[in-house]
């Protein structure tokens, strides 16, 4: 009788283990089935990284591709100039270029390919770019922190700090730095990174504040593990999502804010390739060169469009909900 | 042994589900819910369906009112109320199904109520667009009552303002003329405060204008009862309405279940997890295992001969204060993947009495003993 | 707490920042720049050093102990007054009304700060508002239609429309619009829609003889109405539509992903599938209790549209020549004229935060969880 219970539980045992590894191998499945299914869903993502992972690498290599000192040579006979077969703008005294060399976008008020100008610009805007947004990541990182762990008089405070900057429109504030401050990369850098950083002090205090009352932090804790080490190998890790998400959408977000505070005369030296200088250094010859102002300008919606699509799709990559 | 009372109601059934099979398409597989569900109800009975977590009875009353998610398929089978497979039927039809025969109450009243809404504006809703469907019923109503106040009239006056509504509502129904707007609301506040105070809710007034959230759990409750009934449906499926709910709360809502039951018409499918609900407030009892329906009998019947070997196990596993043993006695095995499920009876890795056929053909449902049916090889 | 409590409380916290605001670019300004700076705007030409010394003594930012003005000038020890009391001095002027003369040459000449602003105040505000307008009216049935008709094409060409907006910069499109409406469409040799100014007669779509109207508000699309004048009312109009949809397209990306995805939040509640069990008709469960629950978080995100609203409308009048105080603002800083400034600074703030206090008020209205 013994016997045979014991045979009919070990069978029982071999036959949960089998629909155990069914599962698992099922659950594998699923996880691979569910990411092909974003991706068939969005391909829009797929399309966004690309530009994002492309306009990094052509920033970083832009040297390798034109030559880095073009913007600073004039050819003036061939100033305004559109020999680009390709697209017919149908407006009057629109100039066709001279000499065989083909601009494919056209040439500025100096003669200087705009496509080089373009190539040339990408990076300053990229880099400035993610150097505001990881700076105010890092300073988010560390007054939301603070905030969520100390609480009281402290937290309070900082909150109330961010409701004021809060109250700044991002433009504004900026312009007003520049004026006082002066035009250069570093005022640029620092008038809009003074009006981004309490989103994120906002973000991570209210994802740490959330993951504190988690179960397994209250576990780690009475395991006696120091607030520190919680904090920065588990809680941080953990909240870092959201933010991630939020970094990669305000790359975006930020090269509109910088191109418009360049656009609208902010920059530091009058021949710099930034693209949105290069648009409103087209606005005079708005209707006899108009793609001085289209293609830079489409370039900012691209680069910035790629990075909205990564951030999206991280974001419903990552969204718990959306798991079945 | 004793008669069930419900012997002596018994005639047509007002819903039956026949061979009901459910599918739902996830990333990780097909998950086969329901695979094949015989079900009768009859008019003015407590159903229990009882079962594990994520055995189907779920499934099974969404699939019955049409509220499965988009990833459900029915692959066969039919639902049929007052003649008709619900399954069938245009999407107006099954709304109009819903409106009036169909009523499903929740597990969990803070969600399942919507927040900003008031309790009387959620019960009163389903009027509002509907009144030339329910003209008749909110006249009905309006005129029983007005006919109870007369017999008990605060003055002369306000006897001749009664008469008067009496005669207006007689007129209207009689010409088969139109509630205006006004009108339908003002009745269907009334219709509502009556089934508020039906479910026993103290000052039914106060608590027509209140938000949920202002409400006790065991209060949002009776409020989600009276949401349901006041429809006046045929069928009311009941999910685990207790299980989130204190014990004291639970006995309170399963007396008032009761206590409905004999005064409205409607037949109720109870589902639960919990025998002891089962046991106290059901007249049949249905069991489920793995999306299927493995016995049905009387709750007596059942109680004291269980057939199935699940149900056995089912049984033998409520821990007995008295007994003597000290270990808990549990059934073997773990409930099926849906994605591979078990051939034949899905039951067959677990059941202690298993054959070599029950591995390859799954039993049909017999009546092995009067009015007691079960889906197994032994009998 | 009762609402009117909740509201007090917030003005009183409005008024606190408000004041921080007005500290923060106080010291901005006066901190870095020297004290001449500060007093350019109150000194007319005609003025002579000790009375430009007077000047300073009295708006308190020369001590009396100066010796000269050419002292205060070099900011000589004990002749300029420590920057907190200057604050001081300063609001008490500011509350006063007293903000010194502007100095723009073309626009602000001959006006005084507080009057430059707001002779240009009503041309802003019809923008903004009309930006603020459209972007609503867009967005939320674009919103809607995009979760319940999740995944198919309408949801799909909303998203796009939606994530190309927020992916535009604000002066790229204005232009676009300017190129392909004022350039390619053209109507009797002009193009259809006018490129800039508050007003235009020569417009393909624009009526040539509008008449002359009495300005009230100093917004042509209310005067043109309180006068009764339509032609005018529809050139106005004709004029706000480029810089209006510019304004807005920004923003309408960003509300329609929030409508859309609190909606699909709201849909996949418990509720809905009560609501939808009781028979409910489908437009009655979306609008009736879907909507109502998804638009608080959208109310919420408001305050941050206005306030991405008031930024981009200076780039917005700067392309189209829009004769508001975001242009004004550009050129306060092209001069140097501090007061403006500061005067734009406190007022945007002051609409954001008014504006932040309005909206949570309506989200305790609309949920009356938050009320109690």
């Amino acid at each position: 009788m013994l016997e045979e219970r014991e045979k009919d539980s070990t069978k029982v045992d071999e036959e949960i283990r089998e629909s155990a590894r069914k599962a698992a191998r099922s659950g594998r499945v699923a996880e691979i089935r569910f990411a092909l299914h974003l991706a068939r869903k969005n391909p829009l993502v797929l399309i966004g990284s690309a530009i994002a992972v492309i306009s990094v690498f052509l920033a970083i290599f832009s040297g390798n591709v034109v030559n880095p000192n073009a913007w600073k040579f004039a050819n003036l006979s061939a100033k305004l100039c559109w020999n680009n077969p390709a697209i017919n703008w149908n407006l009057q005294n629109i100039a066709p270029c001279p000499g065989t060399v083909i601009h494919p976008l056209g040439t500025d008020l100096y003669g200087r390919d705009v496509l080089n100008m373009i190539v040339l610009g990408l990076p300053i805007d990229l880099e400035i770019s993610f150097s505001i947004v990881l700076s105010a990541f890092a300073i988010g990182i560390v007054l939301g922190s603070v905030a969520a762990y100390a609480g009281g008089v402290l937290d309070e405070a900082i909150l109330r700090i961010t409701d004021i900057f809060f109250a700044f429109p991002s433009l504004v504030l900026a312009i007003v730095l520049l004026t006082v401050l002066g035009r250069s990369l570093t005022n640029l850098t620092l008038s809009v990174l003074i009006v981004w950083w309490p989103l994120y002090v906002r973000l991570v205090r209210s994802q740490i504040l959330a993951e504190k009352e988690k179960p397994y932090a209250e576990a780690l804790r009475a395991t006696g593990a120091s607030r520190f080490r919680v904090l920065f190998l588990h809680i941080l890790p953990n909240s870092i999502y959201p933010v991630l998400v939020q970094i990669t959408l305000d790359i975006g977000g930020v090269i509109l804010v910088f191109s418009s505070l360049m656009f609208l005369g902010f920059a530091p030296s009058p021949l710099t390739p930034e693209l949105g200088k290069l648009v409103s250094d087209g606005i005079s010859f708005v209707s006899i060169a108009p793609w001085l102002i289209v293609f830079p300008g489409l370039t900012i919606v691209i680069v910035a469009l790629g990075f909205n699509l990564l951030g999206d799709g991280i974001r419903d990559i990552l969204d718990p909900r959306l798991r079945r | 042994m004793l008669e069930s009372q419900t012997q002596l109601t018994k005639g047509d059934p007002s819903l039956e589900v026949k061979d009901l099979r459910v599918v739902f398409n996830t990333y990780a597989g097909v998950v086969k819910a329901l695979d094949g569900i015989n079900l009768k109800v009859y008019r003015g009975e407590v159903l229990g369906l009882v079962g594990e977590s994520g055995c189907g009875k779920s499934v099974t009353a969404l699939a019955i009112a049409g509220l499965l998610p988009e990833n459900a398929r029915v692959l066969a089978g039919e639902v049929i109320l007052n003649g008709k497979n619900l399954l069938k039927l245009s999407k107006k039809q099954i709304r109009m199904a819903r409106l009036s025969d169909i009523a499903l109450v929740f597990q969990d009243p803070m969600t399942y109520l919507n927040p900003v809404m008031t309790i009387g504006n959620q019960i009163t809703e389903v009027f509002a667009g509907n009144l030339k469907a329910f003209r008749d019923e909110l006249i009905d109503f309006r005129l029983g009552q007005i006919d109870t106040e007369l017999g008990n009239p605060t003055g002369e006056g306000q006897a001749t303002e009664l008469q008067a509504e009496k005669d207006k509502l007689r007129s209207i129904k009689s010409s088969d003329g139109k509630l205006s707007r006004r009108e339908g609301r003002r009745l269907a506040k009334l219709l509502a405060i009556d089934y508020l105070r039906l479910v026993r809710l103290p000052e039914a007034n106060r608590v027509f204008k209140m938000y949920p959230f202002e409400l006790s759990g065991g209060m949002r409750q009776r409020a989600m009862i009276a949401m349901a009934l006041v429809r006046r449906p045929k069928v009311l499926l009941a999910d685990e309405i207790t299980t989130a709910l204190d014990v004291t709360v639970q006995a309170q809502i399963l007396k008032l279940i009761k206590d409905l039951r004999d005064k409205i018409d409607s037949s109720i499918i109870l589902i639960t997890h919990d025998l002891g609900v089962v046991a106290e407030t059901c007249d049949r009892v249905a069991v489920m295992y793995a999306g299927n329906i493995v016995e049905v009998a009387d709750v007596y019947e059942m109680f004291q001969n269980p057939l199935h070997p699940y149900t056995k196990g089912l049984f033998a596993a409520v821990p007995k204060p008295d007994s003597s043993s000290t270990e808990l006695e549990s059934i073997k095995g773990s409930v099926p993947n849906l994605i591979f499920p078990p051939t034949g009876c899905r039951f067959h890795p677990r059941c202690p009495f298993v054959m070599d056929k029950c591995v390859t053909t799954k039993p049909p449902l017999i009546e092995a003993r009067p009015n007691h049916f079960v889906e197994c090889w032994l009998y | 707490m009762k609402l009117y409590e909740y509201v007090v409380r917030r003005l009183i916290l409005m008024v606190f920042v408000l004041l921080a605001v007005s500290v923060i670019v106080f010291y901005l300004t006066r901190g870095v720049l020297p004290p001449t700076f500060a007093l350019a705007p109150y000194i007319t030409p005609r003025m002579n050093d000790p009375t430009k010394l007077a000047l300073a003594v009295g708006l308190g930012v020369a001590t009396k102990s100066c010796p000269s003005w050419t002292a205060f000038g070099q900011q000589q020890v004990g002749c300029v007054v420590p920057l907190y009391q200057q604050y001081f001095s300063w609001l008490v002027n500011a509350l006063r009304g007293n903000w010194g003369f502007s100095l723009l040459p073309d626009i602000g000449s001959g006006q005084t700060t507080l009057g430059l602003f707001a002779s240009r105040f009503p041309a802003t505000a019809e923008l903004a508002i009309a930006g603020a307008i459209l972007t609503v009216v867009i967005a939320l049935p674009m919103g809607i239609i995009s979760a319940t008709r999740n995944n198919k094409l309408p949801d799909h060409v909303s998203r796009i429309v939606a994530l190309t907006g927020y992916s535009m910069p604000v002066f790229w499109l204005a232009f676009i619009l300017q190129i392909v409406f004022v350039l390619y469409v053209r109507v009797n040799n002009s193009g259809v829609l006018p490129s800039n100014g508050l007003i235009s007669t020569t417009c393909g779509l624009c009526f040539s003889n509008v008449g002359s109207i009495k300005a009230v508000t100093g917004a042509p699309i209310f005067d043109s109405i309180l006068a009764g004048n339509p032609a005018y009312f529809w050139d106005s109009l004709v004029a706000l539509a480029l810089p209006a949809i510019t304004l807005s397209f920004s923003t309408l990306g960003a509300l329609t992903r929030i409508v859309r995805s609190s909606m699909m939040d709201c849909l996949r509640q418990d509720y809905i599938l009560l609501a939808r069990s009781k028979g409910l008709v489908e437009r009655t469960v979306i609008y009736r209790h879907a909507l109502k629950n998804a638009l608080l978080p959208a109310i919420t995100i408001s305050g941050l549209i206005l306030a991405a609203l008031l930024g981009g409308v200076v780039v917005v009048e700067y392309v189209f020549s829009w004769p508001g105080i975001g242009i004004a603002a550009l050129s306060a800083s092209l001069y140097v004229d501090i007061n403006f400034l500061e005067l734009y600074t406190l007022i945007t703030a002051l609409i954001i935060v008014l504006s932040n206090l309005v909206v949570d008020v309506l989200y305790a209205v609309l949920d009356p969880r938050i009320r109690y």
